[in-house]
């Protein structure tokens, strides 16, 4: 529990940055910004619970915050690839995908995972959907990066650190839904938590990176 | 499946996607430093075909202009010569024309010699019709007649009439002479020694002079001073040619001059 609550406030760290570096950010980056005030609002009411936890009042599910998180952030990163892949059947394959995704969530409402605030359901599709969708599309700008080679020094390019981080995320999401959850029901929600704690902490630090390389992108903008 | 089989399969597939990030990270830095070394084999290249092609251009306007030196002035020249002669002999009346016509009769003589000499210097007809070796002959003895400067030319493993690339035979020609000028430029050098070698790969060019010598850094630096020495590099680049020289003051220059001829040689 206390791992969990250390990672929802490591959101924070991307959060200041964006704040110390809101000059420097383009239209990509304020993209990347509204994931993290998604997430900075689940984590809110994931770290209110925990507080009431911890203080020993009644605290509340948070997975209906959780549920939308993931369908909110799966649109939110499909738009900033949307902008990032410059080859139109890849802009294509998003606008396909996204209408995929929508299916998807409208088959969680009769579940009332996003329906009911206080549900206790994980979403049965969006998860894993999204975790694929979003692996492939950022395969595939990982593949133009190599090709177009425009980059000057990769390790301070800020939507490398972007695609690092979701690759991490999402991979290491998608194993959790296919493996931990599917494949052994018997694994316990704790496992679970650890292994999205630490995969949320890795993937704030990365995008923590992408804000603090703004300045480099602005810096080689501005030149151009 | 048990806890530790998953957490084994995860921290593999963890392992997996960081490998996966560095060697993108490898890859990339490695395919960006292929492209910029491709990127500047191109820009050399470039480099190389647009100095190639000016220098082209620069040839034909020489031989555009020694033929209208040649054809149009030379022939106006000749042709004014005759026309006062004829006049000097009507008027040799008086003796103080007739010096003054005997005067100008030399000045267009002479103005007829130079226009000659300028066509015959501004494009090497001798080189394109004998050769590096006659072509360099001829004009050493031109400038020893005219400077007194004692020259000493050798040639090891060509033979008189050899011929080769025509490019490689103008350029050897055209840096021959832009040393022998700085020589009796800036140097003041009273003897030069020219000598031309041919191995079965290479061209080389060796030129030795006895004169003031120079410092080679100061006239590298100087963008005035070292303009000689980047045409000559210029010039060179062409027929993927290197030269080094050695100078230091006082004791002479030494120019040593390679061609590479296996792609070059015709």
């Amino acid at each position: 529990m206390l791992f969990s609550t250390v990672s929802e406030v490591s959101i924070l760290i991307p959060v200041a940055l964006i704040l110390a570096k809101r000059k420097y950010l383009n239209t990509e980056l304020r993209i990347l910004t509204a994931y993290v005030v998604v997430t900075l609002i689940r984590n809110f009411f994931g770290v209110t619970s925990d507080i009431l936890y911890f203080t020993g009042l009644n605290n509340f599910h948070t997975l209906f915050y959780y549920n939308w998180h993931s369908i909110l952030g799966f649109y939110i990163i499909a738009l900033l690839y949307y902008r990032l892949l410059d080859h139109k059947y890849w802009r294509g394959f998003i606008i396909l995908v996204c209408g995929v995704f929508t299916f998807f969530c409208a088959l969680e409402i009769p579940s009332g995972s996003i329906t009911n605030v206080g549900t206790g359901l994980f979403n049965n599709y969006t998860y894993t959907a999204s975790s694929m969708i979003v692996l492939i599309v950022v395969l595939a700008y990982l593949y133009q990066l190599l090709q177009d080679l425009k980059v000057e020094n990769i390790t301070k390019f800020p939507y490398f650190w972007v695609s690092v981080g979701l690759l991490f995320y999402f991979g290491g999401n998608l194993f959790v839904n296919l493996f931990l959850m599917k494949a052994a029901k018997a694994t316990n929600q704790m496992t679970w938590g650890i292994i999205n704690s630490a995969l949320s902490i890795l993937f704030h630090f990365t995008i923590s990176l992408a804000f603090w390389y703004s300045s480099s992108l602005y810096n080689t903008h501005n030149d151009e | 499946m048990s806890d530790l089989q998953l957490i084994f399969i995860g921290s593999s597939a963890f392992i997996v996607l960081i490998t996966f990030s560095i060697l993108f990270v490898v890859y990339y830095k490695q395919k960006q430093a292929e492209q910029k070394i491709a990127m500047q084999e191109l820009k050399a290249e470039m480099q190389r075909q647009l100095l190639e092609s000016s220098l082209e251009v620069q040839e034909v306007e020489r031989r555009r202009i020694a033929k209208d030196l040649h054809d149009e002035v030379g022939a106006m020249l000749s042709v004014t010569k005759m026309s006062f002669n004829q006049l000097l002999k009507k008027i040799n009346t008086s003796p103080d024309l007739t010096d003054q016509g005997k005067k100008t009769k030399e000045f267009l003589e002479e103005s007829i010699s130079q226009v000659r000499r300028i066509s015959r210097e501004l494009v090497p007809s001798t080189l394109e019709d004998f050769g590096l070796i006659s072509a360099i002959d001829e004009f050493i003895q031109k400038i020893h007649i005219a400077s007194g400067v004692l020259f000493i030319f050798n040639h090891e493993g060509i033979e008189e009439g050899q011929r080769f690339d025509k490019k490689i035979e103008l350029t050897i020609y055209r840096i021959a002479q832009e040393l022998v000028n700085n020589a009796l430029k800036h140097a003041e050098a009273q003897e030069i020694s020219l000598k031309l070698l041919l191995k079965p790969n290479k061209l080389s060019f060796v030129f030795t002079d006895n004169g003031k010598g120079f410092d080679l850094e100061a006239v590298k630096q100087d963008p005035k001073a070292g303009l000689g020495l980047r045409n000559i590099e210029s010039r060179l680049s062409v027929v993927d040619g290197t030269f080094k020289i050695k100078s230091a003051k006082g004791e002479g220059t030494n120019t040593r001059i390679d061609i590479p001829l296996l792609k070059n040689y015709a």
